[in-house]
C-alpha cells in the first residue's frame, strides 16, 4: 500500500542529504540507493544509512542497544507488514495492532520522534486518508500519532496536504 | 532573548516550568538557590530584594538588562520562545487556558493530598478524599483532552504541557499508584513523554513514577512540623510584615535572623501582670472539653466554672470575607492564626466555623480569654492576625450569648441559618 521509493526521497529529503537516487527492483520490490557512488540494499539500511550521513543519530536510537534494535524492529515491520499487505483485511488487520501499539506511547519508540515514526507514517498514510471519520476516531491513538508526525516540519512533501483529523470525537462508543 | 538570575528556594516546582521553559528557548538562567546567594526566608525579607520584589515571593527573576519579574507563570512566559506560548492569539489563550487550569484546578487538590505524605502539613482525612476526587475529576478532563492530541496545544510541547505536567509531578511521584492511574491512560503516555523530554529531564533528573501511595506519616509529622511551622508562619508573616520591615529597614537584617530562634526573651514579661489570679482553672476545662460530650458535660462544666471576674467571652468575625476562596484555604488561615498564637494557648480556648462554601465562604468564632480587654494587645507576638477579625464582646449573663455558646461549643445548631464547611478548635 505504498511507495517505497517515494518514501525513501522525502526521507533525503527530510533530512536534506542531496543527489540521492533510489530505484526498486520490480521483482523483488527491494530499493537500492545510490549516494556519493555507494550503494546501499534495503529499507531499513537505507533508511540508517541517510540518517547518518544527515548526522541525525538520534533517529536510529543513538548509542543505545536496545533502542537501535526497537528501529530495525520497527523498520523490518513496516517492510513484512506493511508493505506485503495485498487486502483491505490485511491493512485492517496492521492498523488496528498500530493502534493498540500506540495507545500507551506517544512514539514508536515512546517519548521521542525515530526512524519508524517516519516510515511508518509514510506507510500508512495513503491507508489513513482513505478512512472515514467514524475509522479514524476508531484508530483514535493511530490518528493521534499520524497527525502529530505529519505536522512536523519538512515531513511532508511541498505538494503533499495533510490528511484530515477531527480533534473532537463524533461518535459515542466507536473508540477501541 | 531573556537571560538573568532566578532567585528560588531548591527543588521549587514552580521554578521548574520556568527552567524546563528556558531549556527549550535557550535563555541563559543562572539559579541563584543556595547559600550564599540565596536563603529562603533571609534573602527575600531583605530590603533589597524587597525593592526589586516588594512581595519577597519566589521564584523571582531579575534579568540581565534590569527586568524584574514575579509570578512563576509570568516568567516561564518570559523566558520562553514563540513555541512554547503558542504561535498565534488562539492557541496562546488555550496555553492560558490550561497554565490557569493547571494552577487553580490541581495544584491546590495536589498540596492538600500530598503535603500530609510528605509530614509537611496536617493529615485531615476528608480534606485528602476530597483532594482524590478532585484530582480524579482533573485527570478525567485532561485524559478526554489528550486522546485526540499528542501535546494539550497543537502538536508541540508548549507552555501549556509545562505547567500541567509540574503541577502533576507531585502527585505522579507520591501518590498516584499504578492502580489509582491506570484508568488515565492517555494522560499517563502525556506525562511520561513529557518528562521524558530532554529538556525536562535537564531539570527534573529521572522522574519515577509512583509505586505505591505515601500515606500520612504520624511520626514524620511530629519530627517535621516543629521546625516546618515555623518555617511556614515566618513565610506567611514574611508577607505581612514586609511592610513593617521596610518602615524599620534600619535593623531588618538582624531581625530575620532572630526569627530562626524563638524570641524567648520577650516572654519574659507576663503579659497577664496585672491582673489577679483567675478561679478558674482552664486547664481543666480544655481537659474536660476534649475528653466528655460537649453538649451534656463539658457545656454545664464551663457554665459552673466561668470566672467572670478574670474571663471574658468575645465573638469574632473575620472582615474580608469577599477576599475568601476555598474552604480548605479558608481553614489554613484559621490554623495559621492558631499556630502564630500558640503562646497564648494557656489562657484561652476559641471554637471557629467556617461557614458556607468555596468562594462564597465566612469565618467566625467564639472565644474566651483571661482579662476584660482583646488579649492580643498584652503581647507583640500575639498581634500577627487578629487585626483581621472584628471583635465584639459578649455579656455572659446573656441568654443570646450562652446560646452561642453553645453552637460554637458544640459545633451544632442553626448558626443564624448558616451552613457549616469546617470548624477548629483552639485549646
Amino acid at each position: 500500500m505504498a511507495d517505497i521509493k517515494q518514501d525513501l526521497k522525502a526521507l533525503a529529503r527530510f533530512l536534506d542529504v542531496k543527489g540521492v537516487k533510489v530505484n526498486v527492483n520490480s521483482e523483488t520490490k527491494v530499493p537500492v540507493l545510490t549516494l556519493n557512488g555507494m550503494t546501499v540494499t534495503g529499507l531499513s539500511s537505507v533508511a540508517n544509512y541517510l540518517a547518518k550521513t544527515a548526522g541525525r543519530r538520534d533517529l536510529i536510537g543513538g548509542n543505545d542497544a536496545a533502542e537501535r534494535a526497537a528501529v530495525s524492529q520497527w523498520l523490518e515491520y513496516r517492510v513484512t507488514e506493511i508493505d506485503r499487505c495485498h487486502s483491505e483485511k490485511d491493512v485492517s488487520t496492521v492498523l488496528k495492532e498500530l493502534n493498540s501499539y500506540l495507545e500507551t506511547r506517544t512514539f514508536f519508540l515512546g517519548e521521542r520522534v525515530t526512524l519508524p515514526d517516519l516510515l511508518i507514517m509514510y506507510g500508512v498514510r495513503s491507508a489513513v486518508s482513505l478512512l472515514t471519520f467514524q475509522e479514524k476516531e476508531k484508530f483514535m491513538h493511530l490518528s493521534r500519532w499520524c497527525d502529530n508526525v505529519q505536522s512536523i516540519e519538512g515531513v511532508l512533501q511541498k505538494q503533499q496536504t495533510p490528511v484530515f483529523f477531527v480533534k473532537n470525537p463524533l461518535y459515542a462508543g466507536v473508540q477501541s | 532573548m531573556a537571560a538573568g538570575k532566578l532567585y528560588t528556594y531548591p527543588d521549587n516546582f514552580r521554578a521548574f516550568k520556568i527552567l524546563i521553559a528556558a531549556q527549550y528557548s535557550g535563555a541563559k538562567i543562572s539559579l541563584v538557590q543556595d547559600p550564599p546567594g540565596f536563603k529562603f526566608g533571609e534573602t527575600n525579607k531583605s530590603p533589597e530584594f524587597l525593592s526589586k520584589f516588594p512581595l519577597g515571593k519566589v521564584p523571582a527573576f531579575e534579568g540581565n538588562d534590569g527586568v524584574c519579574l514575579s509570578e512563576s507563570n509570568a516568567i516561564a512566559n518570559y523566558v520562553a520562545n514563540s513555541q512554547l506560548r503558542g504561535e498565534d492569539v488562539l492557541s496562546q489563550s488555550q496555553v492560558q487556558m490550561f497554565v490557569n487550569f493547571a494552577d487553580s484546578e490541581i495544584l491546590p487538590a495536589a498540596c492538600n493530598w500530598v503535603f500530609p505524605t510528605l509530614g509537611i502539613m496536617q493529615y485531615n482525612k476528608a480534606n485528602t478524599e476530597r483532594a482524590k476526587e478532585d484530582v480524579k475529576k482533573a485527570l478525567g478532563f485532561l485524559n478526554d483532552t489528550l486522546k485526540t492530541k499528542t501535546f494539550l496545544v497543537g502538536e508541540r510541547v508548549t507552555l501549556a504541557d509545562i505547567s500541567v505536567a509540574c503541577s502533576l509531578l507531585l502527585l505522579y511521584k507520591n501518590v498516584l499508584e499504578p492502580q489509582f492511574r491506570a484508568p488515565f491512560t492517555n494522560v499517563n503516555r502525556w506525562f511520561t513523554t513529557l518528562v521524558n523530554q530532554p529538556q525536562a529531564k535537564a531539570v527534573l533528573g529521572e522522574v519515577q513514577l509512583c509505586v505505591k501511595m505515601a500515606q500520612f506519616d504520624a511520626k514524620k509529622f511530629a519530627e517535621l512540623s516543629g521546625k516546618k511551622d515555623k518555617k511556614k508562619d515566618e513565610k506567611k508573616e514574611s508577607k505581612k510584615e514586609s511592610k513593617k520591615a521596610e518602615a524599620k529597614a534600619a535593623k531588618p537584617v538582624k531581625d530575620s535572623e532572630e526569627d530562626e530562634q524563638p524570641p524567648a526573651p520577650k516572654e519574659k514579661k507576663d503579659p497577664f501582670a496585672d491582673l489577679p489570679p483567675p478561679t478558674m482553672d482552664m486547664d481543666a476545662f480544655k481537659r474536660c472539653y476534649s475528653n466528655n460530650d460537649s453538649l451534656t458535660v463539658s457545656l454545664p462544666y464551663f457554665w459552673e466554672k466561668f470566672d467572670k471576674e478574670n474571663y471574658s467571652i468575645w465573638f469574632s468575625e473575620y472582615l474580608f470575607p469577599h477576599q475568601l476562596k476555598l474552604t480548605f484555604m479558608s481553614c489554613n488561615l484559621v490554623g495559621g492564626m492558631f499556630q502564630r498564637l500558640d503562646k497564648m494557648r494557656k489562657h484561652s480556648f476559641a471554637s471557629v466555623i467556617i461557614f458556607g462554601e468555596d468562594y462564597k465562604s465566612t469565618i467566625s468564632g467564639l472565644w474566651f480569654w483571661r482579662g476584660q480587654n482583646l488579649i492580643f494587645e498584652r503581647c507583640e507576638d500575639w498581634n500577627v492576625d487578629y487585626e483581621s477579625y472584628k471583635w465584639t464582646k459578649l455579656d455572659p449573663d446573656d441568654p443570646k450569648t450562652k446560646n452561642m455558646v453553645k453552637e460554637y461549643f458544640t459545633c451544632e445548631g442553626d448558626f443564624d441559618g448558616k451552613t457549616i464547611a469546617e470548624s477548629k478548635i483552639y485549646k
